[in-house]
């Protein structure tokens, strides 16, 4: 890429994280200008990108060059979901719906279970105790009560008191746990990257840091 | 027709995969599951204009009746037509420089500021979450904290250089907070398995909605 295609693309760059960042202290039109930007460049890139990916290589190579005529099949349904912006023949987009939730509930009912129930419900039967080192023990003991807890606090056809209600508070604590070390890593996550737009802005655009 | 052939359809489908799954080494089930997996992303690929139809129609509203900001969504919609057709007539795949410079010079980096301005956002909304003062709120605050501070220099610096806050961020992250999203994924588990019972025997009929029938 030439140096002048870089050093416009890098006010371009420049000017965007600038503006969206403006949003912070105070909407403006400019944010709203970028915003507007963001969304319609990002649909349009999805769109297309899906084009490249699996419509031209469907239908050009797939039906066209390698004559797959099966694939006609999941063309017809596929493009039956527009059929929902003609009023007299809306119905047809349900055949679309159903095709996918069929695929997906069987999906789910194939593979969801055994990775996310079984596997799971395996891997919490932990040793509670001689392994060694007391501290393993402590460990396993508070993952296997936070584990049972966790589920119990989701057991809505039973009243939440006396001991059921105690154990559930246990749950709710340790999904606050959860939820406060996902919070923690997702705020890390968005710092490392305003981070590195702050680099880009001292750095490759206004070259006071190397 | 209208809505009975496609709940047969769904059931159909639902039931054919699962042998398929359940049941490996059968010539046929193995050609249909194959077929099944290659058609649903086909299917779902052809759906990808909706999203954009629905945008259109959303902003064209806008548009046609002048409402607030009505500039900005003609500005949407030429950024998106524009994007749409210089990748499919224009640049054509992938690999275009055109393409590439579009993506790296402008979706990306904008992609980046847009999730990284969401810190301030959610900064706040801690502040408010701590002025309630529940002792939930404080647990979840406390545990951030400990996370936060154990995977930055800054929280070994506050302990003379003692890796204390780092040992306790990995162990909070190992022990209670898989035990908190064990309970999580589990239940949410047993939740999607009944959703998509109910939908592929048809007591869930939500989907056959939204069609005006």
């Amino acid at each position: 890429m030439s140096e002048s295609v870089i050093t416009v693309g890098n006010w371009l760059q420049a000017f965007f994280t600038i503006v969206l960042v403006s949003a912070v202290f105070k909407d403006n039109p400019l944010y709203r200008f970028a915003e507007h930007t963001y969304v319609g460049l990002y649909a349009g890139y999805g769109v297309a990108l899906t084009y490249f990916n699996y419509i031209r290589q469907n239908v050009t190579k797939g039906l066209m060059t390698d004559g797959e005529w099966s694939l006609l099949i999941p063309i017809i349904i596929g493009v039956l979901i527009y059929t929902r912006y003609i009023k007299s023949i809306s119905w047809l987009s349900r055949y679309t719906i159903c095709f996918q939730l069929g695929i997906g509930s069987g999906y789910v009912l194939a593979k969801d279970f055994k990775p996310f129930f079984v596997d799971q419900v395996r891997a919490t039967f932990l040793p509670l105790w001689g392994s060694g080192d007391w501290w393993v023990d402590v460990s396993n003991w508070v993952y296997v009560i936070g584990t049972v807890c966790s589920l119990v606090y989701f057991l809505f056809t039973i009243q939440k008191k006396g001991v059921q209600g105690k154990v559930s508070l246990v749950g709710r604590y340790t999904m606050m746990v959860a939820f406060g070390a996902a919070f923690g890593n997702t705020v890390m996550a968005r710092v490392s990257l305003f981070l590195g737009r702050m680099q880009f802005l001292l750095g490759d655009w206004l070259h006071l840091i190397k | 027709m209208k809505k009975e052939l496609p709940v047969a359809i769904t059931l159909i489908l639902a039931i054919l995969y699962v042998l398929a799954n359940y049941f490996t080494g059968v010539a046929f089930l193995d050609t249909a599951k194959n077929l099944l997996d290659r058609w649903y992303l086909i299917v779902a690929a052809w759906a990808v204009l909706v999203g954009s139809i629905n945008l259109t129609q959303i902003h064209g509203r806008r548009i046609s009746g002048k409402r607030e900001g009505w500039i900005f969504s003609v500005w949407l919609l030429i950024c998106l037509y524009g994007m749409m057709f210089f990748g499919i007539f224009v640049a054509k795949n992938a690999s275009h420089p055109g393409w590439t410079f579009m993506y790296n010079q402008l979706i990306a980096p904008m992609n980046a500021t847009v999730y990284s301005t969401i810190v301030f956002y959610i900064g706040s909304a801690a502040y408010r979450a701590f002025r309630v003062r529940s002792p939930e709120a404080s647990v979840l605050l406390v545990t951030a904290l400990i996370m936060m501070l154990g995977r930055v220099p800054l929280g070994r610096m506050l302990l003379g250089g003692h890796p204390a806050l780092s040992q306790m961020a990995d162990w909070i992250l190992n022990v209670p907070n898989s035990a908190g999203m064990r309970g999580i994924q589990i239940g949410a588990c047993l939740g999607g398995v009944a959703t998509a019972l109910r939908i592929a025997l048809g007591i869930e009929r939500g989907h056959l909605g939204g069609t005006g029938e």
